[in-house]
């Protein structure tokens, strides 16, 4: 199977066209927005919340969000996807932070959940990107592993990790920014390559 | 402090985890650094792909329709936030806020804490100047020394400022003022320019309700200093939003860019 070049040049300026869009005030936009990041947004804020009617609450704050404030997104500063992701997390994360119980849920809690199967997935490539990250995650040290996964997707503070570990603070925050670190190196080298056709 | 000591204080913005001692640091070190933009695009860069990572779900079949109604029930003008959207400064400016264990807290800080950032600020905004040759750069210079005025005042005050919403995570940002004085200004990095049309406003609020204050162009070089112009003694927050050109007039800011409680005297 023929395999899209990766997300390039093209579809970043696809995507910040899309934003300008909306900045001017144009609603059919968010649609197409929607079409793009709809599915990776609401599953970003599945994962940290684990609750499927909050993930939708976040996707629907981000994208009114984006609606309102199109016009702070600055593309010198980053990518839309970069924007979107921060802003889903960041929300995700506050959400968590309001319902303290959600964090107690098990990842399987919810057996609604829709698994998206790979076949209506948007292109190859967004598949072959993920796979590629998971593998440089595995191969960053076990204990930056689990401190950034608490950071990142438990939505945890400098402080509730070094908590949950029972490390000293300054290793915690050493051990998340560390692997965030290695992490950039890693994913930034691997994914420059493009896949095989 | 140099680049590489600052890609730590990096990771720690885009995780929006950092102390204020760190904040500071980072501040005073981006406002003369060429390079810091890049490297936080890249850590961005490297967070979005791991958002991507997770497993993928299909999103329920109404969101989208949602969404759009939401949407359509959102007022905005030529792109600006609807002003009922923004978080409402009013509910941390009410006096018992002064009784606030939080806010407590911060009046507690250590005072070596304060002295590390009013020092970190100093030399991020020693740097407004640099490789600028606008026609407004004699006001700039002006405006930063009237700042660096206020932070050597040794009795000023420090607050950090910051986006609630997350929309601006490279945005650092401080209120620096002299109780009982109207030297009382606003430092930030990391600002988006105003995109055309529009400007950043400063606000602050007290008992009374929420007040506009002046309304600033940004080219999105260099370090954000305005000046409140002026006595935030008693005030409980201040705040910067993105308004249309002219600014509002009322109490209904637009779409924050940075907010944060002030501390008071003492």
């Amino acid at each position: 199977m023929p395999v899209r070049e990766p997300p390039s040049a093209d579809a970043r300026r696809a995507e910040i066209a899309l934003l300008a869009r909306i900045r001017d005030g144009d609603a059919s936009a968010v649609s197409d927005l929607y079409a793009r990041f709809g599915g990776p947004l609401y599953s970003l804020a599945y994962q940290v919340t684990r609750d499927a009617t909050a993930a939708e609450d976040v996707v629907q704050e981000v994208f009114v969000a984006v609606w309102r404030d199109a016009a702070r997104f600055d593309p010198t500063k980053g990518s839309p996807a970069a924007w979107l992701f921060s802003l889903a997390r960041h929300k995700a994360i506050d959400l968590l932070r309001r319902e303290t119980t959600a964090r107690s849920r098990s990842v399987s809690a919810d057996l609604t959940l829709e698994r998206a199967d790979e076949d209506v997935e948007r292109d190859s490539w967004s598949r072959i990107r993920r796979e590629r990250v998971h593998q440089q995650v595995a191969t960053l040290p076990a204990l930056q592993r689990e401190a950034v996964e608490l950071a990142f997707f438990a939505g945890l503070t400098h402080v509730e990790v070094a908590d949950r570990l029972g490390i000293p603070l300054g290793t915690a925050k050493t051990r998340i920014r560390s692997g965030l670190l290695h992490l950039r190196d890693l994913i930034g080298d691997s994914l420059d390559e493009k896949p095989a056709s | 402090m140099t680049h590489e000591a600052t890609l730590d204080l990096l990771a720690g913005a885009a995780l929006d985890d950092l102390d204020d001692t760190e904040r500071a640091t980072l501040l005073a070190h981006r406002g003369s650094c060429l390079t810091c933009d890049a490297d936080a695009a890249a850590i961005d860069e490297a967070l979005a792909d791991l958002a991507r990572s997770v497993p993928q779900y299909l999103p329920p079949a109404g969101l989208e329709a949602r969404i759009l109604d939401a949407i359509a029930a959102t007022p905005r003008t030529q792109g600006v936030a609807a002003p009922q959207a923004v978080a409402a400064p009013q509910a941390v400016a009410a006096p018992q806020a002064l009784d606030d264990p939080g806010r407590r807290a911060w009046l507690r800080r250590p005072r070596f804490a304060l002295a590390t950032m009013a020092l970190a600020v100093v030399l991020a905004v020693a740097t407004i100047g640099f490789g600028l040759r606008t026609a407004d750069l004699q006001d700039r210079i002006a405006v930063r020394d009237q700042a660096l005025a206020v932070l050597a005042d040794p009795a000023h005050l420090v607050a950090p400022l910051r986006n609630e919403a997350g929309g601006t995570p490279s945005a650092v940002a401080i209120a620096v003022y002299v109780p009982s004085s109207t030297k009382s200004y606003v430092m930030a990095i990391g600002l988006p320019p105003t995109p055309d049309g529009h400007v950043y406003q400063l606000w602050y609020a007290d008992a009374a309700g929420v007040h506009p204050l002046g309304t600033y162009r940004y080219d999105g070089r260099g370090a954000f200093v305005a000046p409140f112009g002026v006595n935030l003694s008693g005030s409980a927050a201040a705040m910067v939003t993105l308004e249309s050109s002219g600014g509002a007039s009322g109490d209904t800011p637009g779409p924050q860019v940075v907010f944060g409680q002030l501390p008071g005297p003492g």
